[in-house]
């Protein structure tokens, strides 16, 4: 076995560098307008909801231009219309599609669908502690904690570390790595829907120096099973790691690691972007970072207690893959990719990375990937670009097509950007 | 105005540094790659000169390195690296084994081909020959042979998926007028392809339940035969056998992930394969370089004649280290033909074992046995080779990963256990017959104990065992949840870092013994220690290493900036007779090895190389 550390890159730090100048050189607005509610601004992920037309998402209000954020809430069926009546892609704004907003705070994670009988969305913010949410139905969203300048949390939790990342569930928890500690906040809903809770917080340490994303399989047991990637601690130069282990039981219970695997020992990649697990839970998608590029492993746990993880494939992708998504078009398993840096979405193919189809262009700052089974619609949230695309997936003559169809949100309103 | 000004002093600013360029002709030029896939070699290309072509899909174009002169060939504006327009999806380059006046490209995006022309004729040199053709749908693989029997023709063979599909282009040299000649369906996914030298024979691997490699006359619809393999083959490399002489071919395979390194032969005459084995890599493999049947190179350079080999092969790893590996081929006859392929090793020592031994609570057993290690020396078919050099753990009836206190239901009317998630383990190495223990553990008690029992078969969804008893199965038929513990009786279970849980170790003559690729390990205890169950025999077993090779990753003072990695990713490599220039300015013909790494590096030496300072780098 040979050891290649690596260097974080010049880029890498400018990057580093930008975020932090972003995220804490910016003046708060708190004085300023309130967001327009006609258009988006700088969109983070969106979450479709199951069996409806409802699609959310969160403007975050990034640049601090205004006052606040917004979560928007969506109509499907709506732009389908636009899209029967229209001749080719059609650009649909905000208000030609929306059926409700809501008044956020700023920095708004991508939401997340909460598990329950009532369709329920929870979200965080960068700056902020605690769970917010919202309640969803076919007309409106409506706050589970309004406060008179917008939506407060619904848990509010004083333990919980701040720059909270990307949150995901399972079963009757929320978790949140968090990108600036070893650390992930767990959220436990106990009895009613709406009674979401700071159940703990879990420490990664001395595994993890810091968790980026997270995610959940089955496992062979009553218990799913937690993985994480983020930074190694204790290493002279930058290296990114894999840690999984059963999801503990109870609110003391520790947090006992199956398993870690040094990711850069194996890639030569310093950080890992995002997780994505093929619906089979047998295959993971790694989108590594710096050199960029996509990793599949082999992940043997549906028969074992402790999973073998076995790297397949290793490819050079574009720059800055920033989320993955693993999606079924017809029978066949693809995986979409978003690059942020290059602006440019991608289809590989499940099985072995090739590259299939490639959208170059389409807007700026392409992030997060929603897929709709139903339509065969990938979303793809173009964060820099304000707006929302949709591309449909299809098989003509064989091989896979990718047509953007429509976005919403763009051309932003003249309204937005208007501060009086 | 302004912006007048501004754009005549760029102007003036390329113009004289395309200038400066022109003067600047002993100087290689650095980033003029950028994340690399895949390279091909011309021999005699534009001017007579040999090149590297080299694919670069995030730069959407091939650049082109002038061997002879050293240089990367300059575009009209000197300033820059040529490069010829192609897709983001042009991952892979392909060429005839002849004929390289046209070579080719796969975009798998596009689904196409692309064809370029190596030397001026009516067109220019490094331009495309013709437009791209489109192949049949989803295409994977391509292979391309150059028949020069008039009407002369580039015949070029593309796999594709969705369907498994197997299609012949023809493109002729006149003209470049395209046709397809021939099309079969496949019954898996293509996972490599490869022509032997004559373009006769065309051998495809394909992703079947393992794997197999099957071999089709160009043209024809159905395959002449077929193997199964134990691994799927990533990458396949064909040549004549120089050991077994006219009409039997070698093929070397890499395995998915570049886990194994194998070889298969082939005999046209019988139309026979034969597996001959395969054997672990270090670490996973990137690439292989197989020599021409006519190199004369001894590997490898540096190292005592005695240990020199003439039959040998190259892998890069991940990580950029290059190791050569030996081969030999023992036997006459067909049937009985033993593989023998190890990494050269500067140290010819046997591997060593020592033993240490723990109870089930962790404290040391002083004395328990001793551990020998004995070479296999009857006919081993398929070789199985491995790398010795491992920390084992042998557990004293230890129940598998899987089959520890396993959530399970009973099935009383087919007497066997169905896992309550997921699915039971296999590969364990159980046998029918083999003595095991049983522990269950329900939720109403009645039934709980430990019941011996001999093992009947397991799969994903079932382990069935022996009889029961009709007690006990009346007993399990009225739990609802039971755990279930499997363990093999007065036997280990195997285990280690890289396999996990492997095998069972079981008892013969006194001893335990098992088989570890071509050595048997045997644990003989002392008169006075008994194993309980639980008890641990760590075995270190170690190979004092001094593996042959390069280290790529390290030491190439040209290297700033970049992605801060030099030879790692390693993407292609492949050798050639090419000219370079002497001291005097003389083209002389020599052979020579390039490699090209996705960090942007590419590596120019010769076969067998193991000194670095030896080794020509460019970027």
């Amino acid at each position: 076995m040979f050891f290649h550390a690596q260097n974080l890159s010049i880029g890498g730090v400018l990057g580093l560098a930008t975020l932090v100048g972003v995220l804490g050189g910016c003046p708060d607005n708190s004085l300023g307008t309130l967001m327009p509610a006609e258009g988006l601004h700088y969109p983070m992920g969106t979450v479709l909801l199951p069996e409806s037309d409802l699609i959310l998402v969160p403007s975050s209000n990034f640049d601090l231009r205004y006052a606040s954020g917004n979560l928007h809430l969506l109509d499907q069926e709506a732009f389908d219309a636009l899209l029967e009546a229209g001749d080719g892609p059609v650009t649909a704004a905000v208000p030609d599609v929306a059926l409700g907003n809501l008044t956020i705070r700023s920095f708004a994670s991508d939401p997340v669908l909460l598990p329950g009988e009532t369709p329920l969305l929870g979200w965080l913010h960068r700056r902020d502690t605690g769970l917010f949410g919202a309640q969803v139905s076919d007309t409106q969203l409506a706050c589970l904690n309004p406060e008179e300048n917008g939506c407060g949390p619904m848990s509010d939790s004083e333990l919980m570390p701040e720059n909270p990342a990307r949150p995901f569930t399972t079963g009757n928890r929320l978790w949140v790595p968090h990108l600036a500690s070893a650390e992930a906040s767990v959220f436990a809903k106990s009895g009613d829907d709406e009674a979401w809770a700071h159940e703990r917080t879990l420490s990664l340490s001395p595994w993890l120096l810091t968790a980026r994303v997270g995610a959940t399989t089955r496992s062979i047991s009553e218990n799913q099973r937690l993985w994480f990637a983020g930074a190694l601690p204790e290493t002279a130069q930058v290296q990114a790691g894999l840690l999984w282990g059963l999801m503990p039981e109870g609110e003391d219970a520790a947090f006992e690691v199956e398993g870690t695997l040094n990711v850069t020992e194996l890639t030569g990649s310093t950080s890992v972007n995002d997780l994505a697990w093929f619906p089979n839970e047998t295959t993971l998608a790694v989108a590594l970072r710096n050199p960029d590029g996509l990793a599949l492993f082999e992940v043997a746990q549906k028969d074992r207690v402790k999973p073998s993880v076995a790297l397949t494939h290793l490819e050079g992708s574009c720059d800055d893959p920033t989320r993955l998504l693993p999606l079924v078009v017809d029978t066949k398993t693809y995986l979409a990719l978003s690059c942020m840096d290059e602006n440019t979405v991608r289809i590989h193919r499940g099985d072995d990375l090739t590259l299939v189809a490639n959208r170059i262009e389409d807007g700026e700052g392409p992030r997060n990937l929603s897929w709709d089974a139903t339509r065969q619609r990938l979303w793809v949230t173009y964060f820099k670009s304000h707006f929302l695309a949709a591309y449909e997936l299809s098989h003509v003559d064989g091989s896979l097509s990718i047509e953007l169809v429509g976005t919403i949100g763009s051309p932003r309103p003249s309204s937005v950007g208007v501060t009086p | 105005m302004m912006q007048f000004a501004t754009a005549l002093t760029l102007l003036l600013a390329v113009v004289f540094s395309s200038g400066s360029s022109c003067e600047q002709d002993t100087v290689a030029g650095s980033n003029n790659l950028d994340r690399p896939t895949d390279l091909i070699l011309v021999e005699d290309g534009e001017n007579g000169d040999s090149y590297v072509v080299i694919a670069n899909p995030r730069a959407k174009a091939l650049r082109f390195f002038n061997i002879t002169e050293g240089l990367f060939v300059a575009a009209p504006n000197l300033a820059f690296p040529l490069a010829t327009i192609t897709g983001t999806g042009t991952r892979t380059l392909h060429r005839s084994a002849e004929n390289t006046e046209l070579f080719f490209a796969l975009d798998t995006v596009e689904g196409e081909i692309y064809s370029f022309r190596s030397r001026t004729t009516d067109q220019l040199a490094f331009t495309h020959a013709r437009a791209p053709f489109r192949t049949q749908p989803n295409p994977t693989h391509v292979a391309v042979h150059y028949n020069d029997a008039e009407p002369a023709s580039w015949e070029i063979w593309v796999a594709s998926t969705q369907p498994n599909e197997l299609h012949g282009y023809r493109l002729e040299n006149d003209g470049l007028g395209l046709s397809r000649s021939a099309s079969a369906s496949l019954a898996s996914a293509t996972t490599a392809l490869a022509l032997e030298q004559s373009g006769k024979l065309l051998f495809v691997s394909q992703a079947a339940t393992e794997g197999s490699l099957e071999v089709r006359m160009t043209g024809a619809a159905e395959a002449l035969a077929a193997i199964d393999l134990p691994h799927w083959p990533e990458q396949l490399r064909v040549r004549p056998s120089r050991t077994l002489g006219s009409g039997f071919f070698e093929i070397w395979y890499l395995t998915q992930g570049g886990a194994h390194l194998g070889l298969v032969l082939y005999d046209e005459t019988q139309n026979l394969f034969q597996h001959l084995g395969k054997t672990e890599t270090p670490a996973p493999v990137r690439t292989l370089y197989l020599p021409d049947n006519d190199s004369e190179t001894q590997c490898c350079s540096g190292m005592d004649d005695a240990l020199k080999s003439g039959q040998w092969l190259t892998t890069v790893d991940a990580a950029g280290n290059l190791f050569y590996w030996q081969w030999r081929m023992n036997g006459t006859e067909w049937e009985a033909i033993q593989l023998e392929l190890d990494i050269f090793d500067a140290n010819q020592d046997d591997p060593e074992a020592s033993l240490n031994c723990i109870d089930a609570s962790g404290d040391a057993i002083d004395a328990c046995g001793a551990v020998t290690l004995v070479p296999v020396s009857e006919s081993q078919s398929p070789w199985d080779g491995w790398e010795l050099d491992t920390n084992l753990r042998w557990t004293f009836e230890g129940a598998p990963d899987g089959l520890k206190e396993r959530s399970v239901r009973f099935r009383p009317e087919s007497s066997d256990f169905v896992p309550t998630y997921g699915t039971f383990p296999s590969g364990l190495g159980l046998l029918q017959g083999d003595s095991l223990e049983v522990e269950i553990v329900g939720d109403t008690e009645t039934c709980n104990g430990s019941y011996p029992i001999a093992f009947e078969s397991i799969d994903a969804q079932s382990v069935a065992v022996g009889i029961l008893g009709t007690q006990l199965t009346d007993c399990l038929g009225d739990e609802t949840q039971i755990r279930l513990s499997l363990r093999p009786v007065d036997a280990f279970l195997l285990e280690d870092d890289r396999h996990g849980e492997f095998g069972i170790v079981r008892k013969s003559d006194g001893l335990w013994s098992t088989r570890l690729g071509q050595w048997q390990m045997s644990l003989t205890p002392d008169a006075d220690v008994g194993f309980a169950q639980g008890d641990q025999a760590q075995i270190n077993l170690v190979k004092n290493m001094n593996r042959v090779g390069l280290f790529l990753s390290q030491g190439f003072s040209y290297q700033s900036g970049g992605f801060g990695t030099f030879g790692n990713y390693a993407s292609a490599m492949v050798g050639g007779d090419v000219k370079i220039k002497d001291a005097e300015g003389e083209a002389q013909v020599t052979h020579r090895v390039y490699l090209i790494s996705e960090t942007g590096s590419l590596f120019e030496l010769l076969e067998g190389e193991t000194d670095l300072t030896n080794v020509f780098s460019y970027k």
